[in-house]
């Protein structure tokens, strides 16, 4: 280091070591600050050399006497000056006569060399505390220099362990040779940057990033001076924005953001989609352009609770697409905040729920229809659970839906027909479908119903079965009208083969009864044989009424004649005369005489028929039938003049609940005899000749029986010829109900 | 009184006239329209009485004609079968209304309603 020597500042001096003795030049003195006048100035100097420095001094002197050389630098306190750096170089003549020396005030040199040594320091500091690495390396590759922080990043001990040895193999192999085409570059005299992957000691892997300048060595070669910084985590960081920004992008929601003063910020490719806008024309535009007018109100309510820091989920609303179409959303807005926590803007994402909508109300509308159809309609899961439970269910099985969702189907399968169940279920998981399946189930009062089951597997949407839906239809009412007509077929068949069985009967019997009267006329002598053939005629009569009767019945209905209502009764009281014996019953006749109608004479006796066989059913016990004939005007006031005939048992009477029921057709109380059709054709042979119909009953303890009363006019004109569609129409009055 | 007894069954027609005859009444039997006609002719009957469903010309038509040739004839008919009904409906479409009796007829309601 070059010093820098002001002549002033040199002093010298001369010694003689024979006795001791001494001389300081004037510009000494004036170092030390002493007087050569002064006795004591060697004591002064002394006690002025820099007390941690004393030692250094008086060693380096003695060694200075006993070798012939000396150099030493020292403090010393110069009372005017202060603190100074003294130099002191001597040197003993050969002949060891005389020592002479200079002492030199190198304070100034002093401080500049400490500056700078301070500098030096200061610079190896900032280096050594940089969190960044710092190294030196020349263009092969060896490293020359190296900081901590570049030590610890590649897991080196000390720089010992590193320092001279090539970098190459701490980077990657893929970045390797980049790496030493970039050193090479920077050795030649060019800056530049460059970011890649090194693999420390221990195997620890980061990714750099570089900026390198060439820096001039000692020996005159460029080098690479680096300051590399690890950029692994702002990397992963870049990452994994760069990966959520693709996830966002990709998002099948429309995801958006907006500041707090409602500007649009963000907006992904489902938002472009969903909204009709693109990124570019939105953005910086006020989310209000979405949001349609009559809801704008909703903003600030939204953004004050941003503010606030709340989250707003699955809130459901209407938003605008550019076309100006409605769309319903459900929204989900969170805040957004910056570093420091400030909530700065929201996110929301935006799912269109408008299909999710339109599925909901046609899921409404179905629920709507199940639950207003007419057909029972349940559904159960493959345990057997009742799932659901429309209002025609609980009508037909008595019991409320929430008393039965939950319970198992078998509540309502009779216990032998359990066994049912277990194939329906079977059938059902195999995905198979059960067409009107007819079985008896049973009604919450144990009644049993017969019922025709259609059942389908419900399937979710992965195609799974997860239950099924039955529709129950009620057909005991249908099974009983169709055994009915079963009936009917079978009478009318009878009724054909009584027509030709007629024919054939009716001509011997014509033959007989002609013969027994002959037998009787010509063999008058014997009085026994005429009793005989008197009792032959009577049996006689008697067979030619029921063939009339019965086998005459079908369809002696085409032509009008004079009717003579009297005799009539009279003809059905003959045929049913062995019944009223039998029960006992007495009959009472209460005749207007002679009174004709004009009517279909088969169908009249029909209906007459249908009162007297009911009235004899209601009276099992015995009892009386009264039957009353007599002029009569129509109650309907048309002063239509016609007769009234009325049929009166006093049997037990027809309940209150059935009266209203007992002109329909099927309807019976009498299940074993019963075809339920009988008051339902009466009523509707009386229709046809404009007639009317009524009924009174009582049930009473003392009081009871049952009376029809008929009324016919007394001249036929035709009314309804469909005995079949006459349903409570018309003429037909109930002033309460009967069994038929 | 002079009466034709038609029947396409003999013995009906046989007995009937048999009783008939026990009565008084000059009655004559015969089996099918046709000759009710021709024998109507000559003995100009005060009554007839047919079966209505006969092979060949039916009771109706029987009666039709008679009542052409013999106004004042009187004719009862009488039948044993439903069929019957259409035939009287139809004669009645056409202005003949006739008294039909069912078979078998109490021969004493017969001698009664003839004597009225």
């Amino acid at each position: 280091m070059e010093r820098a020597i002001n002549p002033q500042l040199v002093g010298t001096w001369e010694w003689d070591p024979a006795d001791k003795t001494s001389h300081l030049s004037p510009e000494l003195y004036r170092i030390f600050g002493t007087d050569a006048a002064d006795p004591d100035h060697v004591q002064k100097w002394a006690s002025r050399v820099y007390p941690a420095d004393w030692e250094k001094v008086q060693q380096s002197m003695k060694e200075g006497v006993d070798t012939g050389n000396m150099e030493f630098e020292y403090r010393y306190e110069n009372p005017e000056t202060g603190l100074r750096w003294l130099y002191c170089k001597g040197a003993m003549l050969r002949d060891g006569s005389r020592m002479f020396g200079v002492v030199i005030d190198v304070t100034s040199a002093k401080l500049a060399e400490g500056a700078l040594r301070r500098s030096e320091e200061h610079y190896r500091a900032i280096v050594e505390t940089t969190p960044e690495c710092v190294k030196v390396v020349d263009c092969n590759g060896t490293l020359l220099h190296m900081n901590s922080a570049g030590l610890n990043m590649i897991g080196a001990e000390s720089a010992d362990a590193i320092i001279g040895k090539n970098v190459y193999s701490l980077i990657v192999p893929e970045d390797r040779e980049r790496f030493r085409e970039f050193n090479e570059r920077i050795c030649r005299g060019e800056k530049g940057s460059l970011e890649f992957d090194l693999v420390g000691i221990h195997g620890e892997r980061r990714r750099m990033q570089t900026h390198a300048a060439p820096l001039k060595n000692a020996d005159g070669s460029i080098v690479q001076l680096a300051v590399a910084r690890d950029i692994t985590k702002r990397d992963e960081a870049e990452k994994a924005q760069r990966r959520l920004a693709a996830i966002i992008e990709s998002s099948e929601d429309a995801i958006a953001s907006k500041d707090l003063n409602g500007v649009i910020t963000s907006w992904n490719r489902s938002a472009e989609r969903l909204f009709g806008y693109t990124a570019q024309e939105i953005i910086g535009q006020p989310v209000t352009l979405i949001i349609p007018p009559e809801l704008h109100g909703d903003e600030p309510t939204i953004l004050g609770k941003i503010r606030a820091g709340e989250r707003i989920d699955h809130f459901q609303t209407v938003r605008v697409h550019k076309n100006g179409q409605l769309i319903h959303v459900s929204l989900t807005v969170s805040p957004v905040k910056d570093d420091k926590g400030n909530i700065v803007g929201a996110a929301k994402i935006v799912r269109d729920i408008t299909r999710h909508k339109k599925l909901e109300e046609a899921a409404l509308r179905l629920a709507a229809i199940v639950e207003s159809s007419d057909d029972a309609i349940a559904s159960k899961d493959l345990n057997g659970i009742i799932t659901s439970w429309n209002r025609s269910a609980e009508k037909l099985f008595g019991y409320k839906a929430e008393e039965i969702v939950g319970k198992p189907i078998i509540t309502i399968i009779p216990p032998e027909l359990h066994h049912d169940e277990v194939m329906i279920l079977s059938k059902i998981r195999r995905g198979e479908k059960i067409d009107h399946f007819e079985t008896i189930r049973l009604h919450k009062n144990g009644e049993r119903i017969e019922v025709s089951l259609t059942i389908s597997p419900i399937k979710d949407d992965n195609g799974n079965v997860i239950g099924a839906a039955k529709i129950i239809r009620n057909i005991t009412e249908t099974n009983k009208i169709e055994r009915a007509l079963r009936t009917t077929e079978k009478l009318a068949a009878a009724g054909r083969m009584a027509a030709t069985v007629a024919h054939e009967i009716n001509n011997p019997l014509e033959a007989v009864t002609n013969l027994v009267y002959l037998a009787k006329r010509d063999l008058t002598k014997s009085e026994r044989v005429a009793g005989y053939l008197e009792l032959a005629s009577r049996e006689l009569d008697r067979v030619a009424h029921i063939t009339r009767q019965t086998l005459g019945f079908y369809r002696d209905t085409s032509s009008p004649v004079k009717l003579n209502v009297t005799e009539t009764l009279d003809d059905l009281l003959l045929l049913y005369e062995k019944r009223f014996e039998s029960r006992h019953i007495t009959v009472i006749k209460q005749y207007d005489k002679d009174l004709e109608i004009t009517a279909l004479a088969g169908e009249i006796r029909q209906a007459f028929s249908n009162l007297i066989t009911n009235a004899i059913d209601a009276m099992p016990d015995g009892g009386k039938l009264i039957l009353r004939v007599s002029k009569s005007q129509a109650w309907s006031g048309s002063h239509l003049h016609g007769v009234r005939i009325t049929v009166l048992d006093t049997g037990s009477g027809i309940e209150p609940r059935h009266r209203k029921n007992i002109f329909q057709p099927f309807f019976t109380t009498k299940a074993d005899v019963g075809t339920g059709l009988g008051l339902w054709i009466t009523r509707g042979i009386v229709d046809k000749h404009r007639g009317s119909i009524r009924m009174k009953s009582r049930t009473g303890e003392q009081s009871h029986g049952t009376a029809f009363s008929i009324f016919l006019p007394r001249e036929y004109a035709a009314g309804n010829p469909d005995t079949s569609s006459t349903e409570g129409r018309r003429n037909t009055l109930i002033s309460a109900g009967g069994p038929a | 009184m002079k009466i034709i007894v038609v029947d396409d069954e003999p013995i009906i027609a046989d007995t009937l006239v048999n009783i008939l005859e026990g009565e008084g009444h000059d009655a004559l039997a015969v089996s099918h329209g046709e000759s009710a006609v021709k024998w109507a002719k000559m003995v100009l009957p005060d009554a007839v009485i047919s079966d209505v469903i006969m092979p060949g010309m039916d009771g109706i038509e029987t009666a039709k004609a008679i009542m052409q040739l013999l106004p004042n004839c009187r004719i009862i008919l009488f039948s044993g079968q439903a069929a019957s009904v259409d035939l009287l409906a139809k004669a009645r479409a056409e202005g003949y209304v006739f008294e039909v009796l069912p078979k078998p007829i109490n021969p004493e309601k017969l001698l009664e309603k003839l004597k009225n």
